[in-house]
Formats: structure tokens, sequence, C-alpha cells
């Protein structure tokens, strides 16, 4: 027997009072740490996003002004097309540095193809919004049934898969963005016309006829450092019908509203669960000490002082706030990290999963607050007991 | 080792503006010999208790001092008195003080492991002499009243401290146990140790050395030996 095993026993002896306090140590490590990761990958995904969208202004077709966000930001498969001699009339706005279009192709979710995903056909001369997010290095010009994959899907660079009965080798990948966009397959125009050509082979109608020379889906725009990007896009709306130019801030500025609020819910949601526990915890604890006052006596008795009574308190309340802690992070990990595209549907926010590194330092996090707590809420009872009356206590009858 | 108690007092303050303190001990002198069984008796709230506890250094008295040796224990830090506790006194409170998470042999093994080895043969020799060699790893709950009883005595037997105070040992006990725990009693204070029992019942005075009587917070001798 050593009485530095003594905070062990007590927990163990005690399975319902200690279960109760791991309980409440884990609701709020979970709290923390989900509410953590949740915001921290939202933030991730929102800043990704921006940085990935690279053109300040996306031009589509008038109708479709309300699904480019759903494609952008949730992956949602969608295709519209404007001619292409309206895109070549976009472009000759002035103020404009940089113009690439991109046609839509939604791959249906039939046998033809083994992944459903959103086919993005480019111009591989004009891109700026694609190519530079390549993970792997592939920057010559893309050949036909090459493709370049979003993170998201799971096949990896050099392997080929079945888009419409045609065999599509993936030649480079992106880096994640927490974004639709990682579920997005990119394809020459080339490309992308033997994909339609595969699909009516194959007998697919949902897939558009039009050919990718003649219409795009939308054209993505750089404005020049010493244009208003405002009058780039006021210009564009009044000048040529049929088409809506977007300015990407405004779209980014919308899904940071939604993402402030969201992160405001979260915080409340963190300071009321570690509020609860705290007042849990300290009535736990006030009770508890109460009910151990004559286990206290004996042990001041015996020969503890009120010091090292005070440390088996807090060893016990940090022992029962870590394993607590633990199963909360555990579990948080495990509902949050593989239901994090889920997440990202439901909030219609892009939603970035940070790395290992970032994770690991979020959960240490998480517990270091549950240990803080635990012993901060024992800390009055600590007190309390470790200046019992042990004469009076002892004479008490049991 | 000589334990020496000079003009002690102990008063609590009631509860009110106005009201004066309650005097539980008042000016005790008293002397506790090695080798010896020394016995206070008195009626209940006569301040037999308060007395002991302001001697095994659980309580500490308004006014006097309690010298072990040449130790005034009341001027120790807390840390060093109770450590000073655990290597000099022993006690047997009164009523239950098992600690209900530990085993009976735990419950011997853990005051010896706070200021030094726990001896487990030591531990196993005491149970065995206390006649509870068959509950070794039982744990309190599955005790009687005389079984937690022989306990809390083997407890301070196991103790190396050169006192023993021992609260009310027989109360509640039926004739056998309670012959059992003054039998060992008296074979402690045999081996060198100094005894102090404290109880309202006439047959532990049998065993007695000195017997003490307390009334109204005094205290005067009726047996020397």
């Amino acid at each position: 027997m050593d009485a530095k095993n003594l905070p062990f026993i007590n927990i163990t002896k005690k399975p319902l009072r200690t279960t109760a306090l791991c309980l409440i140590s884990a609701l709020l490590a979970a709290a923390l740490f989900g509410g953590s990761i949740i915001v921290l990958s939202l933030r991730s995904g929102l800043e990704s996003l921006q940085q990935r969208l690279g053109a300040d202004v996306i031009v589509v077709p008038d109708e479709a002004a309300g699904e480019i966000e759903g494609i952008l930001l949730q992956g949602t498969p969608g295709y519209f097309y404007m001619d292409r001699s309206v895109a070549e009339r976009v472009g000759e706005t002035p103020g404009i540095e940089k113009k690439s279009s991109q046609y839509f192709l939604v791959s249906a979710k039939a046998d033809c193809c083994t992944v459903k995903v959103q086919i993005i056909g480019f111009d591989d001369e004009s891109d700026f919004t694609v190519k530079p997010w390549l993970s792997s290095a592939h920057k010559e010009k893309l050949g036909l049934y090459e493709i370049i994959t979003g993170s998201g899907l799971t096949a990896k660079v050099g392997s080929k898969i079945n888009l419409y009965g045609k065999s599509c080798k993936i030649v480079g990948k992106l880096e994640e963005s927490g974004t639709g966009l990682d579920t997005a397959v990119y394809a020459t125009n080339e490309t992308v016309k033997e994909l339609i050509k595969g699909s009516e082979e194959q007998g697919i109608s949902v897939l558009a006829k039009q050919d990718p020379n003649d219409v795009v889906s939308s054209v993505y725009i750089k404005v020049k450092d010493d244009t208003d990007i405002s009058d780039v896009v006021s210009r564009i709306n009044q000048d040529i019908d049929g088409v809506r130019a977007v300015r990407t801030s405004t779209m980014i500025t919308g899904t940071a509203d939604k993402l402030s609020v969201m992160t405001s819910v979260i915080s409340a949601m963190i300071a009321v669960v570690w509020l609860l526990a705290v007042m849990i915890l300290l009535a736990a604890f006030s009770v508890s000490a109460n009910e151990r006052r004559r286990e206290f006596a004996v042990l001041r008795l015996i020969g503890f002082s009120r010091k090292k009574l005070s440390r088996l308190l807090l060893s016990e309340s940090l022992l029962v706030g870590a394993l607590g802690g633990l199963c909360g992070v555990i579990l948080s990990a495990a509902l949050v990290l593989p239901f994090g595209k889920l997440i990202e549907q439901r909030s219609g926010l892009p939603m970035l999963i940070p790395d290992v590194p970032c994770i690991l330092l979020l959960s240490l996090a998480a517990l270091l607050s549950v240990l803080i707590t635990g012993p901060l809420s024992a800390a009055a009872s600590v007190y309390k007991l470790s200046r019992i009356d042990t004469a009076k206590i002892l004479r008490e009858v049991n | 080792m000589k334990i020496k108690a000079s003009d002690i007092s102990v008063r609590f303050k009631r509860k009110g503006k106005h009201s004066s303190d309650i005097k539980i001990l008042e000016s005790i002198g008293f002397e506790i010999e090695p080798g010896k069984v020394t016995h206070v008796s008195g009626r209940s709230g006569s301040g037999k208790t308060t007395l002991i506890n302001v001697l095994a250094g659980l309580l500490k008295p308004t006014d006097g001092k309690v010298l072990y040796g040449d130790t005034d224990i009341y001027s120790l830090s807390d840390e060093k008195l109770s450590e000073f506790r655990s290597k000099n006194i022993a006690c047997i409170p009164q009523g239950q003080s098992a600690l209900s998470n530990l085993t009976v042999i735990q419950n011997l093994l853990l005051s010896q492991s706070l200021f030094g080895n726990s001896d487990e043969q030591a531990a196993k020799g005491i149970l065995e002499r206390v006649g509870l060699s068959n509950f070794e790893n039982a744990y309190p709950d599955e005790l009687s009243g005389g079984e937690l009883r022989r306990l809390a005595a083997a407890r301070a037997l196991l103790s190396p401290g050169q006192v023993i105070f021992a609260d009310e040992p027989t109360n509640d006990l039926d004739s056998e146990n309670a012959a059992l725990i003054l039998e060992l009693l008296k074979g402690a204070a045999a081996d060198g140790r100094a005894v102090v029992i404290v109880s309202h019942e006439s047959e532990t005075t049998g065993i007695a050395d000195i017997c003490y009587k307390m009334e109204s917070g005094k205290i005067i001798v009726t047996k020397d030996s």
C-alpha cells in the first residue's frame, strides 16, 4: 500500500460518483474540442475559399446567380450555360487584367461513372484559378482524357477513373480547400467534348448537349490593380444582358457573416457548457466534501497534513478530469472529424479540417481546460476539507 | 518519552455577540508515563475527549502547552505536527475510523506508508493478534462493530507511536471483544508504550495504573499505583 495510490483507489471505489464527474468533464472537453475544431475548420475553409477563387469577379448566366455559391461552397452539382460570344464581350470590359472561362458538367450518378462529381472544363491557356493550386506538379498543358481532381476524390495521381465510359487519367491533384471544389474534376474543353460524346453513346439524357466551344458556364475575372472592382461589376451588369457579375468578396462576406453567427453560437454554447460544468462540479464536490468529512478526519488522524489532504483531493479531481477530458476529446473527434462533410452541407459553409498537429494542439488545449476546471471547482471544497475540525468530526456519531 | 501537559485550558466561543465563552478544560496539568496505562473517567460532557484530543495534537488548546519530551507540539507547523503525530502518537477514536475504500490490510498500511515503508508482515502479525487475519482483504463494510474496533486497535498497535490514546475503546462492544481490546492495550503498555484510556465505563479502570476523574473541566487523581 502506497499513500500515492490513494487518489486512484478512491476514484475507482466510487464508480458512480466518478462516472458522473467524468461525464461532466467529458461534456466540457467535447464542447471545447468539438466547438474549436468546427470554428477553426470553418475559418480555414473561408480563408482557403478566399485564396482559391483567385478571381475578383465571377460572371454567370443571370438565372444561375443563386447557384454558383452552392457549387463553390457545397459542391452542389449544377450546370448552366451562356453563349461564348457573351463571355467574349465580358472580356472586353475595360479594367480587366485576366479572364478565364469554365464549363460545368454534372457527372450523372448512373453506372457510367465510378464517382459522382462536378466536371469542370477549363481553358488551360488562360487559367489562373485552377493550376496554381496543384499539390503535385503537373505544370504542362493537359492532354486529352487527362484530368486534375480535387483533394476530396480518393483516386491517386497516375490512376484512371471512368467518366461516361471514358477512362481518364489523373495527372494532378489540387490542395484541399474545404469547399465544393474538392470534389470537382478539371479537364480541358476537348476532354469535356469527348465526355459529352460518351454520354450520348451511353444514352444518358441528363447531360447538356452544348459544345464547350460554343458555350461557357462562368467567367473568372481578375481586375487590374488600378481599377475599382465595383466599377467592373456594374459595367458588366449594365452593359451585357443575360449575365450576372458577382464580386467574389461579396460572396465571401455573406459566408463570413454566416460564419460569424455560427462562431458566436458555438462560443456561447461553449461558455454555457463551461458554466454549467463548473456549477455542477462545484455542487458535486461540495456534496462529496460533506459526505467525506469523517474520511478526511480519519486521514488527518493518521498523519495527513492539510497540504497532503489538499493534494489528495486535487489529484482525484485531476484524475477524473483527465479521464473525462480524454473520453470527451476522443468522442468529439469521432463525431466531428468524420462528419465534417455533413456539417459543411448542413451549415452551407466551407470547412477545412485542421492538420494533425493542430488537432493534437486543440485536444491538448481542451484537456488542459478541463484539467484546470476540475481542480478549480474543487478548490473551495479542498480548502474547506483541509481545515476540518478533526477532533469535532471524530466525536460525531457515524 | 514523557508527555506533559501544563496549564491547559480550552474555551469555545458561544454564538451570539454578548455571550460568554464555554470553558471545557480549565488549567489542567497532566503527565503521561511510558509503560503505564492511564485511565481518565468522567460523566459525558466533562471534557475527557477534549483532553485526549489536546494531548494527541488534534485540538490546539486556548492556553497551555503539550510537551512530548522537549517538543512543544503546538509550536510545530501543520506539516511537522502531522508527521510527528504519525510517528509518535496512535489514536483509537470513538466510533468507526476505518477508510471505506481500503481493505483491512490497506487501512493498516496507509499510515505507515506516509512517512516510511509499510511493513506488510508486521501488519499481518497484528491482524493475527486481534483475530482479524481472515479479514485481511475484506472492506470495512463487511466487518461488524466489534471487528471495526479491533481494526482501529490494530492500527494503533502497528503505529510506531510511543503513546496510544483510546477514546471509549470498549463502547458498544460485547464483553468478549471489550476484554480483547483491553488486553491488547495492556500488552502495549507492557511493551513500554504509554496508554491513555478515556472511558465512562468502570470495567476499563481494572487495567489502569493511574486513574483520573474529570469534573467540570478539572481533573483529579483517584488512583496512583
